[in-house]
């Protein structure tokens, strides 16, 4: 009986069974020319080889997170979680990188614990509630993110909250108040502030959901301030895309050194504009996602439902992955592309949970193809 | 302020980043002299981080720059990659140096020899990186003729190893599962506290009643074992076949945890029927773990399907193994007084107490 149940059950699985882990190896090559470039590296890579200081780790850690964060290389970060695993874990910095850390790796209770830690360690450690509410921004709790905001605000360090209060009313779709607070805080803030491109990004984004005629300039002013830098780059390619200028957003990422979330803005302007290319970026991105999964890791489920739901016309799939993507990540375009994908699935029905979540935080849900918060 | 940068510019919601991992390809083809060709592909962005490959610092590496690094790339290689027969450790020697593109970027490819004292009992152990990057993954594939062997190897199975001699014959994978299973503690552990009190029947919570027909009791194993078969079936192919991926911590913690709750059962019953349930659902998740036993074999590539029924037999004879070893016993005993009273409850709570242990280890 039982190896029957065994034996059905495998079968069942057995005509569509893959052959997942056999992979084709490219070819080799021994270049005849020695200054053909192998790889373009990103910023100051180089200089994460050098040994750790036994004394500064911690230094270490950070300039491998800010790596991180400029090229989207999730290999520093679990070099640098490796790292800060050793360092005592009551330091306020140590509970920094780690929400870093657990944030990056989509773990946010993980990391809203730890900055709970360190905000509990030092209520008035502003970087710390910032952060904090950023996440909550994410998680889609907008209250939680505005008690943050009206802490800074109101006794902590308004710079900052100024920053949180611009981050939440983009978020609510307030994009004047979003433009005063943040052209406020540029004109404001030192040139050289660590929060700069944050906020410039952050104005661009706003320029560009408002729909506004400056959001060109807006996007290279980030730009400009950190080139080469992803967040700068992916933001610009996606706004480039959403107005139908695929191919600057193919031009654009075309220097850049690779990055998953480049590859995939590339890959999707260049299907979107039917350059010659595309068939093979679409193919690479495909094979990508496939190769992740083999090896036991889950791709950006956001990321990945846009590829299905634009490249391989997979709406089904694509709200499958975006409902998952949205039990945790609920960001404007985590909200965007369930939207999107449930339209296209002729499947409105399932948005029930993002309509009572959006009532539940005040938040006005924009048709599938508009834009608003 | 310094330290605050990285967290408070990488926490923009609209920034959260794709993955890009690091991974190493190493193949292994048995040669026809004996000889084994090892390729061992290395991310040339792993390597920027762990040797000074950009010498002039100008954020590009040129195929120069590879080259001249190429000592200590060998002996990096030869420190962290062992090649061992049953006789001693084979003679690695670094044949060329060359490149590969694969999709998330360039690759540094270096060809070895390797020279073996014995070709029997020949293992690869790959150590690289996993001390770096607790993320980091190796593909490891074995080539003999047409047999190719594929396994994904990563920290905490860092003393990888592949038998590369011979290819696993289906016999082998039914050897195995059965092998996997009287190995497999927290495995055993689970079917005896399901077996323990099944010639038993719940009378009320802490009372049993001792059936003199041999039916009812039979009925409850083949229920119970059945269930918990179909479970870790359904599981263990999800899982081989790359359909889910569990956390393999998470795994090993709910296995603990199904070993503890089903030997709390039978000390204070909180489920007295429908016992399969139970072990159907435990069951699916013990399937993850014999998925990872299979994993560490790694499937051919050629008869995949044919290898996992082969493994999940395996398991399955190891298991009735097991319970027509124990079954007859506990038939003779169940009329003894002290069964009920003592046997039952004093291994139950010995086994609930090492199912916590290990779930209390493996968090």
């Amino acid at each position: 009986m039982q190896g029957w149940v065994a034996a059905g059950v495998m079968l069942m699985f057995a005509w569509c069974a893959s052959d997942a882990t056999a992979t084709g190896r490219p070819e080799l090559v021994v270049p005849s020319d020695p200054d053909i470039v192998l790889e373009r590296l990103p910023r100051g890579y180089a200089g994460l080889a050098r040994p750790v200081s036994p004394d500064q780790p911690l230094e270490r850690v950070n300039e491998m997170l800010s790596a991180a964060a400029r090229t989207g290389d999730a290999r520093l970060v679990t070099r640098a979680g490796r790292l800060v695993s050793g360092l005592p874990p009551q330091q306020p910095e140590v509970m920094k990188a780690q929400a870093y850390i657990a944030q990056y790796q989509h773990d946010f209770p993980t990391a809203l614990r730890w900055l709970d830690a360190a905000v509990g360690a030092d209520p008035r450690d502003g970087g710390a509630r910032l952060a904090r509410s950023q996440l909550h921004l994410v998680m889609g709790r907008l209250d939680l993110a505005r008690s943050d905001c009206i802490s800074l605000v109101v006794g902590i360090d308004s710079g900052r909250g100024q920053v949180c209060l611009a981050a939440l009313a983009l978020r609510r779709g307030n994009f004047n108040d979003a433009m005063r607070l943040t052209g406020r805080w540029l004109e404001q803030a030192p040139s050289q502030d660590p929060l700069r491109l944050h906020v410039l990004a952050m104005r661009a984004e706003t320029a560009a959901r408002a729909g506004a005629a400056d959001t060109d300039e807006w996007m290279r002013q980030s730009l400009a301030f950190a080139r080469g830098d992803v967040r700068a780059l992916v933001p610009y390619a996606r706004y480039l895309r959403k107005v139908g200028r695929e191919r600057d957003a193919v031009s654009l990422i075309g220097q850049a050194p690779g990055s998953d979330s480049l590859q995939l803005q590339a890959a999707l302007a260049a299907w979107s504009a039917r350059l010659p290319d595309a068939a093979a970026l679409s193919r690479s991105i495909e094979s990508r996602y496939r190769f992740a999964r083999t090896l036991g890791v889950v791709p950006e489920l956001r990321d990945e439902a846009e590829f299905l739901l634009l490249v391989k016309g997979d709406a089904a799939g694509a709200l499958q992955l975006a409902q998952r993507n949205f039990l945790t990540q609920r960001d404007h375009e985590d909200v965007r592309i369930l939207l999107r994908s449930a339209a296209a699935a002729g499947r409105t029905d399932t948005l029930a949970p993002l309509r009572r979540w959006a009532a539940s935080q005040g938040l006005d849900l924009p048709p599938a193809s508009g834009d608003g918060p | 302020m310094k330290m605050l940068l990285p967290v408070v510019l990488a926490l923009l919601p609209t920034l959260v980043q794709a993955h890009t991992l690091s991974v190493s390809h190493l193949e292994v083809e048995v040669a026809k002299d004996g000889v084994l060709d090892v390729g061992l592909d290395l991310a040339v962005r792993d390597l920027a981080l762990t040797l000074p490959l950009d010498a002039n610092g100008d954020d590009q590496v040129t195929w120069r720059e590879l080259r001249a690094v190429r000592p200590q790339l060998e002996d990096l290689v030869l420190e962290k990659l062992v090649v061992e027969s049953g006789t001693g450790a084979c003679q690695l020697s670094p044949r060329l140096l060359a490149t590969r593109q694969y999709e998330d970027g360039m690759y540094a490819h270096l060809a070895l020899s390797a020279r073996c004292p014995s070709m029997t009992g020949l293992r690869v152990r790959y150590g690289l990186f996993f001390q770096l990057d607790p993320q980091h993954r190796v593909v490891m594939t074995v080539r003999k003729g047409e047999t190719v062997t594929t396994t994904i190897g990563r920290e905490g199975s860092s003393d990888l190893a592949l038998v590369v001699t011979d290819a696993r014959s289906v016999a082998d994978f039914v050897r195995e599962g059965f092998h996997h299973v009287l190995i497999g503690y927290d495995h055993l552990a689970f079917l005896i506290s399901l077996v323990l009190p099944a010639t038993l029947l719940h009378q009320r919570p802490t009372a049993w009643r001792r059936p003199s027909r041999l039916h009812p009791i039979l009925t409850q194993v083949l229920g119970l074992v059945t269930a918990f078969t179909a479970a870790h079936s359904i599981t263990l192919t999800l899982a081989a076949l790359g359909w889910v991926t569990p956390s393999s911590r998470l795994v090993e913690i709910a296995i603990a945890a199904s070993v503890s709750l089903a030997a709390l059962n039978n000390l204070r019953p909180f489920v007295t029927r429908r016992l399969w349930l139970v072990a159907f659902a435990f069951g699916l998740v013990h399937g993850f773990g014999f998925a990872g036993a299979l994993g560490e074999l790694g499937l051919p590539s050629h008869n995949r399907l044919l290898s996992l029924l082969a493994f999940n037999g395996g398991v399955e004879m190891g298991q009735l193994a097991v319970v027509a070893l124990v079954l007859p016993v506990l038939l003779l005993v169940r009329h003894r007084d002290w069964y009920a009273a003592l046997v039952v409850p004093v291994a139950s709570a010995a086994i609930a107490a090492m199912g916590a242990f290990w779930l209390i280890s493996r968090l």
